[in-house]
């Protein structure tokens, strides 16, 4: 549980029913003048209590003796630094194992560093834990996800925005299937091996088809994924752009026998013809 | 030298009673040096036998094969070797060296017994050769800088017993008024390290040499950090300004440049340090709320911590003509400087976004280092070579050498600090890089461990200068010490104390009355350090909305206790986190980010502290069982250019189940819900499942008994993070 929430909730809050500021009657409004009067009476006899506090102890404490002037420079001051020459006026009156003690006053310079960090540290509690929810990690996390998604949808706008499903074509150009192979390694070997000869997915080299055998259907399979085959969908890992590339990168592999090919699975398809009879 | 032979103006333990009839009789005895001189020695040997250790491993980080082919110099089982070596016997010795030397003194009295101080000493060494021997053998808790399991754990807690009473017995013989501002360091460390020993160590035995933690899971997180965080507090820094306040000032013959400030800071520095062990979870499943507590009482740290070193080089002020020429001043200056960079370094890897690129990498490493080998290093060999000449009353063997041994070693830190620092800047940022298109730019995380090697050679060169430096010094100072004749029992004389006493002058200051009152001053310093232990300790232990529980989550079977038993003994947490954060990186990369409540069986946790590795909190199912089997015969076989070495000894030896039961009760003892069948029909559930187990393996074409240690840990591998995966389709 959040304490500061709890705090900030349950406990201080009142109810707004209760509050004495809504006056409904004379006797509410001469209640709460008295009140007023005998709040501001209250502070006046403490000013006056303080004031003759201080001049009691003036008179009762001996004339302080008269301190040195300071002839220290400004640098001096702020570094909370002596001359070395004045150091025989401020060694303490003790020693330990020949070891004295200087009475120098901790540096201005390095009080200020220490109630800036104090100040931060509440300002930081506040900012977090009462006026933010607390739930720090989760919302970040949150954000930053957030963000990513429509960087990557502005970015597939971007490059990719007129590839889908129903307007990919086959890449032809070496340049394209090249990247289609490297992300091929990447990605796919795991599961179809390092020539889609099929290992635990299928052989993709030969026509039969589980899912579709033209760059339609591929890009479709590799989109969406078959998640109760295992195979996942990768339209978040890559763009349509890479999708295209992948899925044309293997349809030009139709007809290539690599060793260790595994046994045909689904219908065998007649359109996907190896590139290189086309 | 540099230290006057001329007496100290102003002597007098008890100034009241100057010029006031009589003076006080002298007493003559004499301070105990041969303690000093045998924990110089253990200091001197262990150092170099802990930086010899340092080499090696770092040598592992680039050749594998470095391991000397067996697991017993393996990196997971010798890297808390190399730590537990450096902090505890060669800081540790230095420390009791240090203190030794300097509480007589400073106390006007010989140590309290002769005996307890051989005790000590000999007890001490005999922990130091016990963590030696059990390490290797893999005999570990697995919490880092607490590895020792729990019989060496309670002689840890009766010599550190052993050495209060030692010094409290000194203090309270003393010869001296006050308590100079060292001895308030040497009771705040005496009386913390207790306490963080003694929590840390809560451990259930199920044998002699194997225990589980009480803590589970996120609650045994925030314990061990609250106690490693802590252990560089009051192991690593307070025992060393209380060095430093004695030795400095008597090094350099100039005052302690301020009274005051060695009050705040002192005051501060422990009340603020306790608080600031959160800053190790960043981003991790523990709450919020003690993470922030953590950032901000790092930050509030800054200035406390500085306050130690100000005084310590503002007490150079004016003999910056004697640093130029004394080496031992300038290891000092060196020592101290790297105390402030460590120490600015703390508070901001303490800042979350600092936090989320630094931790888990090198980064972290470095920073360590430089506080461990200049801070801590650098002061023990400036010590040893102001000490040794002086108990043994000959001149130092080669102040040449000397001056090679300070220029080596700065160039040894330099080495190996600013590699690292590029390493984990690197790697941190190479884990976090994103291609336009949206995907991790280096999703194999071995890309980013291949990137760091050269990095990882420097780090080495440098080490090696390091201990290069630390042999000269050995060898110098064994010179020396053979040319002069120890002065076992240096005379000594003082005045004795007289009870009768009132305050005047500057001994009416309020901190005087601390200073004349240790037991007092030793509460004190307790009830500092408790208030921020138990703010946050006690709420993760009572608020149960602190760990929220998760119904998928269930105990691990037998076979998986015994994997997860081998995960710890071969120290894969070294290298391996468990602990997925909430960052887009973590998730693309390894999955679902790690829940709190998913730990709660985890005795202990065992999120880890670097990555050298990839993060195995998702490993379960992410790899058929045959992909775990070669990766750890060899991991070259399943990555490429691995730098983990191989584990073949697992495929070999036969799994230990004689135990099996008992560690079944103990955890039950511990809160794991198993039930009495559970216990007593474990191994037959054990071997089912290794039986299972090894015919999948057998369906891939390998032929592996079932008995193997591979089994059961392939089997917890497999049940790693997969608990969650559960409850997803009842979730949608």
């Amino acid at each position: 549980m959040n304490l500061f929430i709890l705090i900030d909730s349950g406990l201080l809050s009142l109810k707004p029913a209760q509050s004495i500021w809504a006056i409904s009657s004379g006797q509410d409004l001469v209640m709460l003048i008295l009140g007023v009067i005998v709040l501001v009476g209250m502070v006046l006899i403490g000013l006056v209590a303080f004031y003759l506090l201080l001049i009691l102890k003036k008179a009762v404490e001996p004339e302080p003796v008269k301190k040195p002037v300071d002839t220290r420079s400004l640098w001096q001051r702020l570094s909370g630094l002596h001359s070395l020459s004045q150091e025989k006026e401020l060694v303490m009156e003790h020693a330990y194992d020949g070891i004295a003690e200087l009475d120098n006053p901790t540096p201005p310079w390095f009080m200020w560093l220490f109630y800036s960090t104090i100040v931060f540290s509440v300002i930081y509690l506040f900012i977090f834990h009462v006026i933010g929810s607390g739930d720090i990690m989760a919302q970040e996390y949150t954000q930053e996800m957030a963000i990513a998604d429509q960087q990557r949808e502005e970015y597939i706008r971007k490059v990719a925005g007129s590839i889908n499903e129903n307007t990919v074509t086959l890449l032809k150009d070496a340049k394209g299937v090249e990247s289609g192979k490297v992300l091929f390694t990447q990605y796919c070997v795991a599961c179809h091996g390092d020539n889609a000869e099929g290992k635990v997915g299928p052989n993709l080299t030969d026509a039969y088809w589980l899912h579709g055998g033209d760059v339609k259907a591929v890009f479709h399979t590799i989109t969406e994924g078959v998640p109760e085959k295992g195979m996942i969908s990768w339209k978040k890992q890559l763009n349509p752009l890479q999708v295209q590339q992948v899925a044309s990168y293997i349809l030009s592999l139709q007809g290539s026998n690599p060793a260790g090919a595994k046994e045909p699975q689904g219908e065998k398809i007649a359109g996907a013809v190896p590139v290189a009879l086309r | 030298m540099n230290v006057s032979q001329k007496p100290p103006t102003i002597i007098s333990s008890d100034r009241s009673l100057l010029g006031q009839g009589t003076a006080p009789a002298v007493q003559y005895f004499n301070y105990d040096n041969r303690t000093v001189r045998n924990f110089a020695i253990a200091t001197i040997v262990w150092g170099v036998v802990g930086m010899l250790v340092g080499v090696l491993i770092a040598s592992q980080l680039f050749t594998p094969s470095a391991n000397l082919g067996n697991q017993y110099t393996t990196f997971g089982r010798i890297r808390p070797l190399h730590t537990n070596a450096v902090i505890f016997a060669f800081v540790g010795n230095a420390i009791f060296m240090g203190v030794y030397y300097s509480l007589q003194r400073l106390c006007k009295a010989r140590m309290f017994s002769d005996l307890l101080s051989k005790i000590h000493f000999w007890g001490w060494q005999a922990i130091i050769v016990a963590a030696a021997i059990t390490l290797p053998l893999g005999l570990t808790t697995s919490h880092e800088y607490a590895e020792l399991e729990w019989p060496i754990d309670i002689a840890i807690t009766l010599i550190w017993v052993v050495f209060g009473i030692n010094m409290f017995g000194t203090i309270i013989n003393r010869r001296e008024r006050h308590l100079y501002v060292a001895i308030w360091f040497y009771i705040a460390t005496f009386v913390t390290v207790a306490v963080l020993h003694i929590v840390n160590s809560y451990e259930m035995p199920v044998s002699l040499f194997k225990s589980y933690y009480v803590y589970a899971g996120v609650q045994d997180a925030l314990v061990q950090w609250w106690y490693g965080h802590n252990a560089v507090a009051f192991f690593l820094t307070t025992p060393f300004l209380g060095l430093m306040y004695y030795f400095l000032p008597k090094m350099a013959n100039r005052p302690i440049y301020s009274y005051k400030l060695s009050i705040l800071h002192f005051w501060a520095l422990i009340f603020i340090y306790i608080w600031a062990g959160p800053h190790h979870l960043l981003y991790t499943s523990l709450p919020d709320w003690a993470q922030s507590l953590g950032v901000v009482f790092s930050i509030m740290l800054i200035a406390p911590s500085w306050g130690g070193m100000i005084n310590g080089l503002l007490t150079l002020r004016g003999a910056w003509d004697k640093v130029r020429e004394d080496t031992i001043l300038k290891f000092m200056v060196v020592a101290v400087t790297a105390y402030g960079m460590a120490t600015f370094e703390g508070p901001m890897l303490a800042l979350k976004n600092v936090n989320a690129i630094a931790h888990f990498t090198d980064w972290v490493v470095a920073h360590v280092h430089v506080g461990a080998l200049g801070w801590n290093g650098f002061m023990t060999f400036a010590v040893l070579y102001w000490l040794i000449p002086r108990v043994y009353r000959t001149p130092l063997y080669s102040r040449k050498l000397m001056g090679v041994h300070f220029w080596i070693g700065t160039l040894g830190i330099l080495f190996y600090a600013v590699p690292m620092y590029i390493s984990g800047f690197t790697q941190g940022m190479m884990w976090k890089e994103f291609t336009p298109e949206g995907v991790l730019k280096y999703p194999n995380f071995l890309e980013t461990t291949l990137q760091l090697i050269p990095m990882h050679k420097m780090r080495a060169v440098g080490g090696t200068f390091y201990l290069l430096g630390a042999i000269l010094m050995a060898f110098n100072l064994f010179k020396t010490m053979a040319a002069g004749k120890l002065v076992a029992n240096e005379p000594a004389e003082a005045p004795a104390l007289v009870k009768a006493y009132v305050p005047t002058g500057s001994d009416t200051y309020w901190h005087r009355w601390f200073e004349r009152k240790p037991i007092p001053l030793l509460i004190g310093s307790l009830i500092v350090i408790l208030i921020g232990s138990l703010v946050e300790l006690v709420p993760t232990f009572m608020v149960s909305s602190n760990v929220p529980t998760i119904a998928s989550v269930q105990p691990y079977t037998a076979l998986e206790v015994q994997g997860r038993d081998l995960y710890i003994k071969e120290g894969c947490v070294n290298c391996h986190s468990q602990m997925v954060r909430p960052f887009r990186s973590e998730t693309e990369r390894y999955g679902e980010y790690s829940k709190a409540g998913e730990f709660v069986y985890d005795h202990p946790f065992l999120w880890g502290s670097k990555r050298i590795g990839p993060d195995l909190h998702r490993i379960g199912g992410k790899y058929p069982n045959s992909w775990h089997y070669h990766h750890m015969r060899d991991p070259t076989s399943m990555s490429p250019g691995s730098i983990m070495p191989s584990y073949p000894w697992l495929l070999e030896n036969k799994l230990d189940i004689s135990n099996t039961s008992d560690k079944l009760k103990a955890l039950q003892k511990v809160g794991v819900p198993y039930d009495d069948m559970t216990i007593s029909y474990a191994n037959e559930d054990l071997r089912k499942q290794a039986q299972q187990l090894s015919s999948q393996l057998a369906n891939d074409g390998i032929n592996v008994k079932s008995d193997r240690e591979i089994v059961a840990l392939i089997a917890y591998l497999q049940r790693l993070g997969t608990d969650i995966k559960k409850m997803e389709p009842s979730g949608k």
